[in-house]
């Protein structure tokens, strides 16, 4: 019996497809409405606020300013400090606002009642007067410091780092060739189903957090940190959530003023995002890389200088400071060049606050090094495979420490690429397009090679019970929230165990059923949470196989355990799995868990990717088609990792040619979802997806690396270098608009 | 995402619903596509609604020299039924928004709201119908070309009801509509009505309407004209695809910039002129 490499159907997923899923909104408690009073200017001076109206109006219970709510919010919202060092960082302090206000759509006041229609009612009532102060929209603008956001920071940078390896001048002037570049990412906007909500209930001693998030441990030690208040005393639950893509990491100050509100109160209080709010609650990316390149005329690139600036929006959130300390030493990929120079810089604008988006620094690092690679094959009339070739670290140098001291666990690179040409059939399909061009169609087909850092430590719990009628319960500090990573851990589980995978519970996200964890994000959860389950598991299961012996009266040694049954080898006697629990449970043995938080460490996947682009003569863009080759390490449920494929290689459709997150000059957020255009099943494209039977495990025991943003951290720069095929233009953003490819 | 307070009333007939609107503040509700979005977003605030949604007497396709269609016809009724002579107006139906859209959505509900991006203002306009509009005062009918006053206004007053389209059949004529669209089930980015009658490879009457490139449809008479008795020789349509975007100054948003639709419209017109003359 072996679950692992099968794929498996989802375990737990006849709830969504029926309805009967439990979303934070959908919990049923007797609870306060909360609603918000929202900033109309991008930054201004709050002069006063009438809140007479409101409060008069039956119904309404309270109306809340910054001054009140921030009594209790005592600590700001700052950054992740697991993986984000603050000390190079100028962090203002972010709580409600209080004083200014610092972008449009800022709650500025909340309103309590006792339900939403009557809160939303008299926040209309309530006119807050707001004397404009000058703002700066613009990334480019903010450089120059003539308009602070902050003023108390003297500077919109928020941080300057220099990423320096090798000598890039020297490099340089010995290139036979050198080149300017300039590589953008446009504003995003995360947009999961489920708009981010809270229930927040304190009963004078304890606070319940039922919270949309994808790490409900640190959301815990986070609001404890701001409300002085013990972990112990907070438990966060994670019901169902409807996706995050690293937006539900993150916490906003209207979340805090819910969990202000119940405090103050007394009562429960709960607010649900609407969508107009969601859009509004984070957006992501916006990156541009300026600079230099200098390659040999063999097409090796020797060196890359120049200056990477991230957009932070108004505050700094909880992981946007990932990004410009993360994009810099991810930039050389999976390539030689190792003379580079960056600065990397962090600006704040009056704008809506930034976060990590699935891929979060890799898919902007990937971007630029891609279309470095591909500017230099244009330079050279190189084909893009033979550039990469040329440049790819050899097998012969893993493990492989980059420039940046990054060290490259496993891989073989040039034979993925090798292999994946084949397997893709990229020749094939570039003589294909080259025909039906000739005959005026315009297709193209483009390629984009990643290598991509992920499984971040620092650890991960879990815990394995096996319960008295011996099914079994795994409690994972991971927070699957769509992605099924719960079913691949109950395959490993059921091999570790030698049980029916049926009889296998996997269970997560709520800090005081488990007592600890860190989350799903970063393409983790499977390599972390699934090797520290199967590490418990394996615990687990050396307990039982005492509880046999001492039932049989044999040492432990003497106990044999194959397919659900204990064995005492010398004397042929026999335990069934279910009798050994049950012995467990029969007041002489401690029951049966065990529990680890097992340590582990980043690990590099890679893979290249092929998009098939065809475009109108309007300038409209269709992806076709778009294949996948990967080597992800073990795959324990290929199905589960093909649905990854599929998911971030519509987002990255999505970040190629539709989606833009227009900021208009007043700072607001101008478009909706009639025209941000998240791609709809007609516009996800065909695809095809391979995993290196030849993987190369990373050091977890689940011997796998990751998926979960492989597509999103690749496709845009494979679909952008179709588009290129197809029109003969050049384009080093996202997204192509349709008006980009006609002019 | 909250609409506010708002009271709601149901008629039995067209009668009793112009009653209640003579004597209410009321907003008629149809297939709710767009009313219901902006009620939630507090753009609009009506004091009731006025639910004709499944008015019998107003939902129908009637055939004949002049077709009628009543105005809460959904859209996917519209796109089912092939009307002769009026082949464009199935093609148009089945072309708006997405399935769940058209589901829900009546002919005279996009009408009435009149969305510069819509399909039907510009599909009616090329075809000439007649609005025939009911209230307590009376009966009128209003051509298309008087019916679209601006943005979301029309010749509509709070009280009347749109009761049907008249619309004159095109029997022999090739049509089409057109429609550019950044993402499926999307607005028009530029949409055409095109309607064209050939007799002996030359040109008897040509009828053109764009959407999405003004307040109101826009009918380029000069293009049109321009088109009339010529042999649609490459020359003729380049001709006509200046005239047709002369003097039009279409919006630039997030769809568009106003210099790219004007490029749109151009390549749509010739397109679709080039798609019809290769199908003699």
């Amino acid at each position: 019996m072996s679950y692992a490499g099968k794929s498996v159907k989802r375990l737990y997923d006849d709830k969504f497809v029926t309805g009967r899923s439990t979303y934070v909104d959908d919990i049923k408690v007797n609870s306060l409405y909360a609603t918000f009073v929202r900033s109309n200017v991008a930054h201004g001076v709050i002069k006063r606020m009438h809140k007479e109206d409101a409060l008069k109006m039956r119904g309404v219970v309270a109306v809340f300013t910054g001054e009140e709510l921030n009594q209790l919010i005592k600590g700001g919202i700052g950054p992740w400090t697991t993986y984000i060092d603050p000390r190079p960082w100028k962090i203002p302090l972010w709580r409600f606002a209080q004083g200014e206000t610092k972008y449009n759509g800022e709650p500025v006041a909340m309103v309590v009642a006792q339900d939403k229609y009557t809160a939303r009612d008299a926040a209309e009532t309530v006119n807050v007067d707001i004397e404009p102060l000058e703002a700066v929209i613009d990334m480019e603008e903010a450089k120059k410091d003539k308009v602070l956001v902050h003023k108390e920071l003297g500077t919109n940078l928020g941080y300057v780092g220099d990423f320096n390896a090798g000598d890039a001048e020297k490099a340089l002037s010995n290139a036979d060739r050198r080149v300017e570049v300039e590589i953008a990412n446009n504003r995003l906007i995360p947009s999961p189903m489920e708009p981010r909500g809270i229930v927040s209930q304190y009963d004078g001693a304890n606070l319940t957090i039922w919270y949309s998030t994808q790490i409900p441990h640190f959301a815990r030690a986070e609001f404890s940190r701001i409300f002085n208040i013990p972990e112990s005393r907070i438990r966060v639950i994670m019901p169902d959530v409807g996706g995050g893509f690293g937006s539900k990491a993150h916490i906003l100050p209207e979340e805090l003023a819910v969990i202000a509100a119940s405090i103050r109160l007394g009562k429960t209080v709960r607010w649900t995002a609407t969508r107009t709010e969601e859009m509004i609650a984070t957006n992501s990316r916006h990156n541009v890389f300026r600079g230099e390149i200098g390659f040999k005329n063999d097409g090796t690139l020797v060196a890359i200088k120049g200056t990477l600036d991230v957009e932070l929006g108004a505050y700094l959130t909880y992981t946007e400071g990932l990004q410009p300390t993360i994009i810099p030493p991810m930039i050389p990929g999976p390539y030689r060049v190792r003379d580079l120079a960056i600065r990397s810089r962090a600006i704040y604008t009056n704008t809506i606050p930034i976060t990590m988006y699935r891929g979060a620094s890799r898919p902007e690092a990937t971007f630029i090094i891609e279309r470095i690679m591909s500017t230099v094959a244009d330079e050279l009339k190189m084909d893009d495979v033979e550039v990469r070739m040329r440049n790819l670290v050899r097998e012969d140098q893993m493990p492989y420490t980059n420039p940046f001291g990054l060290k490259y666990d496993t891989g073989d690179y040039p034979t993925l690429l090798k292999e994946g040409v084949k397997v893709l059939e990229y020749n094939k399909l570039k003589e294909w397009a080259e025909s039906e061009r000739k005959k005026g169609k315009k297709v193209g087909v483009g390629l984009a090679y990643y290598l991509e850092i992920c499984g971040f430590g620092p650890y991960e719990y879990s815990e394995t019970r096996v319960n008295e009628d011996g099914s079994v319960i795994v409690a994972i500090g991971g927070t699957p929230h769509g992605q099924g990573t719960e079913t691949a851990i109950a395959q490993l589980v059921a091999d570790e165990l030698q049980i029916p995978i049926e009889r296998i519970k996997v269970t997560w996200g709520d800090s005081e059923a488990i007592p600890a964890g860190t989350g799903t994000y970063g393409s983790r959860t499977l390599a972390i949470a699934g090797s520290a389950a199967m590490a418990s598991s394996r615990q687990a299961l050396e307990k039982m196989k005492r509880v046999a012996a001492r039932s049989m009266k044999a040492d432990v040694e003497e106990i044999e355990y194959r397919n659900g049954e204990f064995v005492h080898k010398k004397e042929g006697k026999k335990m069934s799995w279910d009798a050994v629990a049950r012995e467990a449970y029969s007041g002489k043995e401690p029951g049966v868990s065990a529990s680890v938080t097992l340590e582990g460490d980043v690990t590099f996947p890679y893979g290249v990717h092929v998009a098939v682009v065809e475009v109108d003569d309007y300038g409209i863009a269709r992806v076709k088609e778009y294949r996948a080759y990967d080597d992800i390490g073990r795959v324990i449920n290929p199905a589960l990792a093909e649905g990854q494929v599929h998911g971030g290689g519509t987002q990255a459709v999505g970040q190629a040619l539709y989606e833009l997150a227009i900021i208009n000059e007043n700072g607001q957020l101008a478009v909706t979802y009639a025209d941000y255009f998240v791609p709809t099943a007609v516009e996800a494209p065909r695809f095809k997806s391979y995993f290196a039977e030849k993987y190369h495990p990373s050091a977890y025991l689940t011997k796998s690396k990751g998926v979960g943003e492989a597509s999103l951290i690749v496709g845009p720069a494979a679909i952008v270098r179709a588009i290129e095929d197809a029109t003969g233009k050049r384009f080093n953003k996202t997204p192509v608009t349709p008006e980009d490819i006609l002019k | 995402m909250y609409p506010a307070q708002v009271g709601y009333y149901r008629p039995d007939s067209v009668e009793e619903a112009l009653d209640f609107l003579d004597s209410n503040e009321g907003k008629v509700l149809a297939g709710g596509q767009s009313l219901i979005p902006m009620l939630k977003l507090r753009i609009l605030k009506p004091k009731y609604l006025v639910d004709i949604g499944d008015l019998k007497e107003l939902s129908f396709i009637r055939e004949g020299e002049v077709a009628s269609i009543g105005a809460t016809t959904r859209h996917s009724e519209l796109a089912s039924r092939k009307v002769p002579g009026l082949e464009i107006v199935q093609e148009t139906a089945s072309k708006v928004g997405d399935i769940q859209v058209r589901n829900m959505g009546t002919v005279g509900g996009s009408l009435g709201n009149a969305d510069p991006s819509a399909d039907y203002p510009a599909l009616f306009t090329a075809l000439d119908a007649t609005m025939v509009i009911r209230s307590k005062k009376g009966t009128r009918e209003v051509k298309a070309g008087d019916f679209f006053k601006g943005a979301f206004t029309t010749a509509l007053e709070p009280s009347d009801i749109l009761e049907q389209i008249k619309v004159p059949t095109y029997k022999g004529y090739r049509q089409a509509y057109r429609k550019v669209v950044r993402r499926a089930g999307d607005f028009a980015l530029v949409g055409l009505a095109l309607l064209l009658k050939m007799e002996a490879g030359e040109v008897k009457d040509v009828r053109i309407s764009f959407t999405g490139v003004g307040e109101r449809p826009h009918r380029p008479l000069e293009a049109e004209n321009a088109l009339k008795d010529t042999k649609l020789t490459d020359g003729d349509v380049s001709r006509a695809m200046e005239l047709a975007v002369k003097g039009v100054n279409p919006p630039s948003d997030s769809r568009g910039s106003s210099s790219y639709r004007r490029e749109v419209m151009k390549r749509l017109l010739k397109n679709t002129l080039e798609e019809m003359r290769g199908a003699s």
